[in-house]
């Protein structure tokens, strides 16, 4: 099988600080990988540059096309979506504005209203606010709803930008199970996560990534076993 | 047919009569130099509205629009007058000024693509500036827009032989010229509100308000950013230019000095006091913002006839009244006076 996406050399560049440097790596159909690092390691730089928000230099390209330096417009098309870090809920918009502009590129209006009904029948939280503003909404459920946003361009590859943070564990728990079943639905999923613990658990294959180099990658057992990891990420 | 319809119909059916007799009944009532007040509140309802698209749908703030009234305004002038011996029909006139502004809409928003909020500001109002010192200083070497003396003579809008300048009252008693133009203005009002509001339930306005909201999650779900700012930025120029258009002809005379940076503020002004976003509102702020200063004006021919002499000049007075006007509307009603369906869901707290 052909990966989905395959990074070579990435690099992220802000003026003179190199935020990215060198990055390879290369995701299946399917697969969950995540990335983890300390604060400023360039794991944001990394998504955001995958998704076309920010210049990256080296090479990235899906299946079938190079999504090097294309707009994030063009990343979305391939299939590829992001939920940013905060979340990029539309607050002054309703939950369900929010949830058809994840279907924008979608032709088939049918199938997006039952889409749309099925996760509001799925999130009764969201289906209860579906005319409020987005803003309106706890944490949690805002970023129950980015998810199901993204979800809703029907992505083969999710990025995910720290889903867990700032939230309740009861809401993180939630999250999970939401992701868990859009994965087993046969979305791909890169994570980046503070909580190395819950990504690892959740993830196959891990990426470590330190001052905008990954210095470890393996399957999430033998990081979750790495005396390093174990000191810098788990608290062990 | 439902009470609440029958209702409504009578309602709208008395909002019709009234918007026609009220040139009539202010020309018996107040005076004649009222319908012409009326006129060019209703220019700035245009160019309010035009400008809302920019601002209140896409959340790009232009602080040089008054740059794209002056740019159809000059079309017109430069094409219906002596200035160069030209005088075109409306019917072209008009949308070569409004596809000019828009046009050059397009030409401000493609460097600007990348800024936002403050930065967005500055430059929009430094291009307002350019354009109103161009016309200003192009009378050389090869004189286009005769500087700063400005174009006068221009033809007023005419169809055919029918001038809306020239009095009709032989046709119906009190038609005189700012009646016609107050016909043909509402018409052209309603038409730009109609699509404003069209717009702003349309994929394109839903599109404008996910940018305004957060530009990269909008893009991230795959909206092209570009596409849609420069959209923005030439509808809403479009609308200034064709308003400018019929400012020229309703006036007769334009110059580079009723372009100036104030006008453009006034314009937002307009906004941010009737209600960002909502069109409605908008049009509100753009009328009561137009007749205000002029209601102030009476004030001082009171001061006039009672007290002998002038003792407070209501110009003075009137930067002081929309000062307090601003910030008792910060205070009361931030949403401005009519809120817009997003902010009411604001206000409405968790109420479903």
């Amino acid at each position: 099988m052909k990966p989905i996406l395959t990074l070579d050399k990435v690099s992220v560049h802000y003026g003179k600080l190199h935020a990215v440097q060198q990055v390879s790596f290369v995701i299946q159909p399917g697969e969950r990988l995540c990335l983890i690092g300390a604060n400023g390691a360039g794991k944001t730089s990394l998504l955001k540059a995958i998704a076309g928000l920010l210049p990256a230099s080296g090479s990235m390209h899906t299946d079938s096309v190079a999504i090097t330096r294309k707009p994030p417009h063009f990343v979305a098309a391939q299939g590829i979506a992001l939920v940013p870090e905060g979340r990029g809920i539309f607050k002054q918009l309703s939950v369900l504005e929010n949830l058809q502009l994840g279907a924008w590129l979608r032709k088939d209006t049918a199938a997006v209203q039952t889409d749309i009904d099925n996760i509001l029948q799925q999130f009764p939280r969201l289906a209860e606010r579906r005319h409020q503003r987005g803003g309106q909404l706890s944490g949690g459920e805002q970023q129950l709803l980015a998810i199901q946003r993204a979800l809703l361009g029907k992505p083969r590859l999710l990025l995910l930008d720290e889903p867990s943070m700032g939230l309740a564990p009861v809401m993180v728990n939630a999250v999970f199970d939401s992701l868990e079943k859009a994965c087993r639905q046969g979305v791909a999923l890169l994570l980046v996560e503070q909580n190395a613990r819950l990504a690892l658990g959740f993830c196959q294959r891990g990426l470590v990534m330190e001052s905008g180099r990954i210095t470890l990658t393996g399957d999430s057992g033998s990081l979750l076993d790495n005396a390093q990891v174990q000191a810098a990420y788990l608290g062990l | 047919m439902s009470h609440s319809r029958r209702s409504a119909w009578s309602t709208y059916a008395a909002l019709a009569i009234g918007l026609l007799a009220l040139p009539f009944l202010l020309q018996a009532g107040i005076g004649r130099s009222w319908v012409r007040i009326i006129d060019m509140a209703l220019l700035y309802s245009m160019l309010a509205l035009g400008l809302n698209i920019v601002v209140g749908y896409a959340g790009l703030l232009d602080l040089g629009y008054i740059a794209f009234y002056a740019v159809g305004a000059y079309v017109y002038a430069l094409l219906d007058s002596p200035q160069f011996g030209l005088h075109w029909p409306l019917w072209a006139v008009l949308p070569i000024g409004a596809a000019c502004a828009g046009l050059s809409g397009v030409l401000l928003g493609a460097p600007t693509l990348r800024l936002r909020g403050d930065y967005l500001a500055i430059v929009t109002l430094g291009f307002g500036e350019i354009i109103r010192i161009f016309l200003n200083n192009l009378n050389e070497p090869v004189n286009i827009t005769n500087g700063p003396q400005g174009i006068c003579l221009i033809d007023s809008v005419h169809l055919g032989t029918f001038s809306f300048s020239h009095n009709h009252t032989t046709m119906l008693p009190g038609l005189t010229g700012p009646v016609q133009y107050y016909y043909l203005f509402l018409a052209l009002t309603l038409l730009v509100m109609f699509i404003a509001l069209r717009l702003q339930d349309s994929r394109v306005g839903r599109a404008w308000a996910a940018i305004r909201e957060d530009e990269l999650a909008a893009a991230a779900s795959g909206i092209h950013l570009r596409n849609f700012k420069l959209l923005a930025f030439a509808m809403g120029a479009t609308f200034g230019g064709l308003a400018g258009g019929l400012f020229a002809g309703f006036q007769g005379f334009v110059s580079p000095e009723s372009f100036n940076l104030m006008e453009s503020v006034m314009i937002l002004c307009m906004i941010v006091l009737g209600g960002m976003g909502n069109v409605y509102g908008v049009v509100l702020g753009a009328i009561t913002l137009t007749v205000l200063p002029e209601a102030l004006r009476m004030l001082g021919d009171w001061q006039l006839n009672h007290l002998g002499h002038v003792i407070v000049d209501p110009n003075d007075l009137r930067m002081l009244i929309f000062g307090l006007a601003l910030v008792a509307m910060m205070l009361i009603r931030p949403a401005g006076l009519i809120r817009s369906r997003r902010h009411q869901r604001e206000y409405a707290g968790d109420r479903p």
